[in-house]
């Protein structure tokens, strides 16, 4: 031991006494300097020396193999090796001892760059994150230590230093292409374990962060098999065999040293575990995303195609991250990054696609014998309408043109003989196209990866086959009632008996076709491939049964303005944002049923979800991600709709919305009066609480207590230990344009609360307007809690004379005069309102859930759509509490408790503050010729003082 | 003190050294002397640990080198050949490394380095880098790293290579010196210098030990007849020939040649003439002188040669070269 340190110190201390230790020091801290000014000091870039420690890794592949060059190769040249040999100090200790020199001097090298952490300190704001900055050191020290025992072995092997270095660097480069160039091009598993080998990844995750065993493990028992080759073959030196023989015997060495080093890898792999050290966490999943992650049954993959020549490197880098955590949360969970600009990348969609065809086969054979069955049933019904229309023809003929009825009646079989005509040609040349179309793929000729389109087939047909079909239902109520008409002559009459059936017959065999592909299974391989081409995209490939989620990637990539403006760097943002794409997009594919929403409402059919309307935006984006809106006009028809089109299996989970009308309105010529609407949709809310339905209920102020009756929507949700004071509405004083005002918009930032939906909104900027306050009685078998909960004081207080304030327009509001004031003690309270609440209760041996928000201002395009902003460091939508606030409570509703949302983890991301041109330049001179000359300096002090 | 047991040690095909086997008593200093690719640094690499015996058994004061090497190396203090030192070291710090290297205990080295630079006269370089130093004070700053842990046993590779003879002789007596109470092999292919110093000589040729011995009783073994040299005038008609006639024909005479060496007046008539004698002939300068006279040669010179270490070892090296191993001499 004392030996190997022994010669551990001589060599560090010879590689002071050589100018050329000196020089290497000054020039690694030169480049890096370089590094550090171009890679990291860039003003509104993240304070972080990611970037810098990934490319001084780069750094140490020619520096690293110049300090261990010498290593044996020069005592070997000079001789000094006898000496050294004949000392009493084992190949071990010589091997040991130099290494450690070598690796001591290697990290006297890194202290100059602490400087770089210092400038970063200085001039990003907030201060950077230390953990990352530590990982990043522990990754030079590891690829160093690593880089210099390759270098050990090979000037081992050699007297000559040149060849000792150019071997230690080639075979570094060999290795990375290897580990990267190579590996892609070979199949899954060889793929893999060369990966596994990748020195590149490794040093990656390490700059950004990451601590992972293994990696270490891998260094450590990397370098220690190359020390061990390096005694191995001074050793074989001392033996000095013959040359067959020492090669026989350093085969079978390396063989048992590197299956042992291979062997301890990999139980350092299977038992491994990752630390996170930024302090932030940003590369572990958030409690929600890992919760989504553990509900994955099967192998899901998150495909990543973007062209990496247009984007930007570090952007794509954050998104790799988060893609990275997810990989490393989960066995199940498999990446993959496709570069659409290169010709690998275009390999690799044909073979994923191959790939999800192959597993989609029975399908895909199903959908197309399915097809090709329809197209075959139009083509029968093709000539079978050829037919009908000549049967038209005849029973025109028949009619006498004697009476004005017949001469019209006439006309009208000669019309439809026409339009059936027209009809059988169109059926029989679209059927035969398809055939046609389909031929290659039913016998298998054609190529593996060539799928067939079924979405640009499959909906025209099934537009056409609907026409055919309601004209076919026509005439044959036509040709009913002609058949069945007293009045008419008995011969056409007769005639046209056959013909009713024919064509109800044909009308069945046409909706049959049209059924059945309007049934077509969904390819995901055809969807992926469809996403694959119409460019960068970022796609959850569940297994077949679970289907496919994107994410959209541009709301990623998000315009820089709005965060220059929060003085934010825009790719501070993308982590966090990626990572709940992707959880929501994982949480479509596990859930298992999405829930239909339906909005119940006492307004005009369509009012909410029409073009344009409240809802038609939010609705639009609930169905992207599989979440089906149904607009129920309950008063106008109180008739449940019916849901057979988004929920033909009725196994969904429903979840009713009811929006609260105005019980203000006056009644009009169109219908009832808002009292009246109320009345009948409280009675319909009733109904649905009393048959068990999870129901949100949005609130809204109402005249009822103050002609002394119940509202009578306020008062279904008794039975759930909830009141609402809907009489008295929450108005918040504030100063106006002219003075003093009282305005229903309430704005908090709700606590962090013990239901989940509170959790999930807490600390997000929500608003409320005409916030109703709500009343939480201990109730027998309910267990309700608030989920929303304004502070009190003296600024907000609940006002009983609102009316004459809410018939204002919101700009009238500000300048009216007699703005109400609060004047009972009551109105006000000094602890808390609570505006929002769930309760649930076991109904019918089930559960049932309610959630009440005391605003109906709250949801809906126009608060969701609002632009974006900066909250907590993070870019969100304006109110992107409320925006949770509904996702949460539907989730919530449709007992989807774990795609709750656990609310905003991000903080402010340390930051490059803008320089000034003096500033800039110093710190530039000062790291590019400051520190080089002064190590430079210190050497020429250094050979003074000890000669 | 030192045994070697019959070691041997190949390379690839040519054998360097062959069953050769050998052992030093405490105190003895022994020359290992052979012509360049005699097998001696091979065997000195192999006693001092840097190479391994392909088979045999080496022993240092009762530790084998290859089970116990760190025990073993611990006692040699040894000087490789050209003395290979690290340059950009000072000679004080490159003593102090060695020093911790034979594990001498920490406050003694200091004293032990000014005593061993003492002994090696190199005090006044202590603080210079060994590679500005010459050649000569490189070697004993060498000799000074091998004494610097006080072996026991101390091995010398070609100590005096490259010196000029002034640091010849200093380095002679400095090994004699040292060698006082150690156990001491000294390699060389110089001969003076292994006759001059040492107790014993070994001497090896094509990878074999062809004598042993004390330097006097190798001579003596060696049993060869005394040779004559006699410088004569002849007439310059008759020649060299009519001369080596004559010589050849006195009783006693085996052979009679001219010497290598002709004098540089030879155009006058001189000559130098060698005379083997049969073995076991008593003392024939008187006949050779009654000879030369009776037949009208002119003696200018005329001296007995006994044979030399060099003449044995030339011998030996000669036959082993023609006839490969033979056992000459009576001896090892």
């Amino acid at each position: 031991m004392s030996r190997m340190l022994t010669i551990a110190q001589r060599e560090l201390s010879s590689m002071f006494r050589v100018p050329a230790g000196w020089i290497i020091i000054a020039l690694f801290a030169f480049l890096t300097g370089v590094l550090f000014v171009n890679q990291t000091l860039i003003p509104g870039q993240p304070g972080s020396l990611r970037y810098f420690f990934m490319y001084a890794g780069w750094l140490l592949i020619p520096i690293a193999p110049a300090v261990s060059m010498r290593l044996m190769s020069e005592e070997y040249r000079s001789g000094s090796f006898e000496a050294l040999r004949t000392a009493p100090a084992g190949d071990w200790s010589v091997t040991l001892g130099k290494y450690l020199g070598s690796v001591a001097y290697l990290m006297l090298m890194l202290v100059p760059s602490v400087v770089y952490p210092i400038v970063l300190f200085l001039v990003s704001e907030p201060a950077p994150d230390w953990g990352p900055i530590l990982a990043g050191y522990l990754m030079l020290v590891l690829v160093g230590m690593l880089y210099l025992a390759i270098g050990m072995l090979a000037s081992s092997l050699t007297a000559s230093q040149t060849l000792a270095f150019l071997g230690t660097v080639m075979s570094l480069i060999l290795l990375m292409v290897l580990t990267s160039v190579i590996a892609n091009q070979l199949s899954v598993e060889w793929a893999q374990a060369l990966h596994a080998l990748s020195i590149t990844e490794r040093v990656s995750e390490l700059a950004k962060g990451v601590i992972d065993t293994s990696t270490v493990a891998f260094f450590l028992i990397g370098s220690v098999w190359m020390l061990v080759l390096g005694a191995g073959a001074l050793e074989i030196r001392r033996l000095g065999r013959p040359r067959s023989y020492t090669a026989l015997t350093c085969l079978v060495f390396v063989l048992l040293t590197g299956s042992a080093a291979g062997f301890l890898g990999y139980i350092t792999h299977l038992k491994h575990a990752r630390f996170d050290v930024t302090s932030t966490s940003v590369h572990e999943l958030s409690d929600r995303a890992s919760r989504i992650v553990e509900r994955l049954t099967d192998e899901t993959r998150i495909v990543l195609a973007v062209s990496r020549s247009n984007a930007d490197a570090r952007t794509l880098d954050l998104i790799g991250d988060v893609i990275g955590a997810y990989e490393n949360s989960s066995e199940l969970i498999s990446t993959q990054f496709i570069d659409l600009d290169s010709g690998e990348g275009i390999s690799e969609t044909k073979r994923l696609l191959q790939d999800l065809a192959e597993r989609e086969q029975g399908t895909i054979r199903a959908n197309l014998d399915a097809l090709r069955d329809a197209a075959e049933s139009m083509e029968r019904a093709g000539t079978r309408l050829a037919a009908l229309s000549t049967g038209l023809g005849q029973l025109r003929d028949l009619i006498p043109a004697n009476t004005q009825t017949n001469v019209n009646n006439r006309a009208v079989f000669e019309q439809r003989a026409a339009i059936v005509r027209l009809a059988a040609r169109d059926l029989r040349s679209q059927s035969e196209n398809i055939l046609k179309q389909l031929e290659p793929y039913v016998n298998g000729n054609a190529s593996p990866d060539d799928l067939f389109p079924f979405d640009t087939y499959a909906q025209p047909v099934e537009q056409s086959l609907l026409q055919q079909v309601t004209q076919l239902d026509d005439l044959a109520a036509q040709l009913d009632a002609f058949a069945s008409a007293a009045e008419l002559a008995a011969e056409p009459r007769n005639a046209a008996r056959p013909l009713v059936s024919q064509t109800e017959s044909l009308r069945d065999e046409l909706a049959g076709a049209m059924d059945r592909v309007a049934r077509l299974d969904r390819i995901d391989a055809v969807r992926v491939g469809r996403a694959l081409e119409t460019g960068e995209t970022l796609l959850i490939i569940g297994p077949p049964e679970q289907g496919v989620a994107a994410v959209d990637l541009e709301s990623l990539l998000l315009p820089s303005e709005s965060l220059e403006r929060a003085g934010l760097s825009a790719v501070g943002v993308i982590g966090p944002r990626t990572q709940e794409h992707i959880a929501s997009a994982m949480a479509r594919l596990v859930a298992p049923a999405q829930p239909v929403l339906i909005f119940v409402h006492a307004g005009q059919p369509g009012e909410l979800l029409g073009a344009s309307q409240l809802y038609t935006q939010t609705a639009l984006e609930l169905r992207e991600r599989g979440i089906d809106s149904v607009d129920w006009a309950a008063v106008e028809s109180p008739e449940h709709p019916r849901l057979d089109s988004v929920d033909p299996l009725g196994n969904r989970p429903r979840v009713y919305l009811v929006v609260a009308p105005d019980s203000t309105t006056q009644s009009t010529q169109s219908g009832l009066s808002g009292a009246k609407r109320t009345e009948a949709l409280g009675t319909i809310v009733h109904r649905l609480l009393d048959s068990g339905h999870d129901v949100l209920v949005s609130l809204s102020p109402s005249i009822f207590p103050s002609a002394g009756k119940p509202d009578p929507i306020a008062a279904t949700l008794a039975p759930f230990g909830l009141s609402a004071d809907v009489g008295r509405p929450i108005l918040n004083e504030r100063m106006g344009p002219v003075g003093r005002i009282a305005d229903p918009v309430t704005t908090l930032i709700p606590e962090r609360g013990a239901h989940d939906i509170a959790r999930a909104v807490s600390g997000l900027n929500t608003v409320l307007t005409w916030a109703i306050p709500l009343e939480i009685v201990e109730t027998q078998g309910v267990a309700a809690a608030p989920i929303l909960v304004a502070a009190g004081g003296d600024e907000r207080w609940g006002e009983s004379a609102w009316v004459n304030l809410w018939r204002r327009t919101p700009q009238s509001r500000q300048v009216m005069p007699n703005q109400p004031v609060y004047n009972e003690r009551d109105d006000v309270r000094t602890d808390s309102w609570v505006l929002g609440a769930a309760a649930e209760r076991q109904h019918a041996g089930e559960q049932q859930r309610v959630v009440v928000v005391g605003s109906n201002g709250w949801s809906g395009d126009a608060v969701f759509t609002g632009r974006e902003q900066v909250v907590d460091g993070r870019v969100t939508r304006r109110w992107p509490g409320n925006r949770t606030l509904f996702d949460a409570s539907i989730a919530w509703l449709a007992g989807l408790d774990d795609l709750i949302g656990t609310g905003t983890d991000a903080r402010p991301i340390a930051t490059i503050q803008a320089l000034d041109e003096r500033q800039y330049s110093l710190i530039r001179w000062v790291l590019l010729a400051g520190l080089p000359a002064f190590v430079l300096i210190l050497g020429m002090a250094y050979r003074l003082a000890f000669g | 003190m030192i045994l070697v047991d019959c070691i041997s040690k190949s390379f690839g095909s040519l054998r360097a050294v062959r069953e050769v086997s050998f052992e030093l008593p405490r105190g003895q200093i022994a020359g290992l002397l052979g012509p360049n690719g005699a097998g001696k640094s091979t065997t000195i690499r192999m006693i001092t640990g840097f190479l391994t015996p392909d088979s045999g058994r080496i022993s240092i004061a009762g530790h084998d080198i290859q089970s116990q090497p760190t025990r073993a190396k611990s006692v040699i203090g040894y000087l490789p050949e050209s003395a290979p030192i690290y340059p950009e070291m000072s000679v004080r710090g490159y003593l102090k490394h060695r020093a911790k290297l034979y594990g001498v205990p920490g406050r003694t080295i200091s004293s032990r380095i000014d005593h061993a630079m003492g002994q090696t006269r190199i005090t006044d370089v202590a603080k210079r880098r060994v590679g500005q130093l010459s050649k000569g004070y490189r070697q004993r700053v060498g000799l000074a790293a091998a004494l610097v842990h006080d072996p026991k046993v101390l091995i010398l590779d070609e100590p005096t290579n490259g010196l000029d003879p002034t640091q010849i002789r200093e380095a002679r007596s400095l090994i004699r010196e040292l060698s006082e109470d150690r156990t001491t092999l000294l390699c060389s292919h110089i001969l003076p210098e292994v006759e001059r110093t040492c107790d014993r000589v070994i001497i090896m040729a094509g990878g074999q030990i062809r004598a042993d011995g004390t330097p006097s009783e190798l001579i003596h073994s060696a049993q060869r007849s005394p040779k004559y040299i006699i410088e004569v005038r002849t007439n310059p008609s008759a020649g060299i020939e009519h001369a080596l006639r004559t010589l050849a024909g006195v009783p006693g005479v085996a052979i009679s040649r001219p010497a290598d060496n002709q004098p540089l007046d030879s155009n006058k008539g001189w000559s130098i003439i060698e005379l083997e004698a049969e073995p076991g002939e008593r003392d024939l300068r008187e006949a050779i002188a009654a000879a030369a006279e009776d037949h009208g040669l002119f003696i200018r010179e005329l001296r007995t040669q006994m044979p030399t270490l060099e003449s044995l070892f030339v011998q030996l090296v000669d036959t082993a070269n023609e006839s490969g191993p033979t056992q000459t001499g009576g001896v090892s």
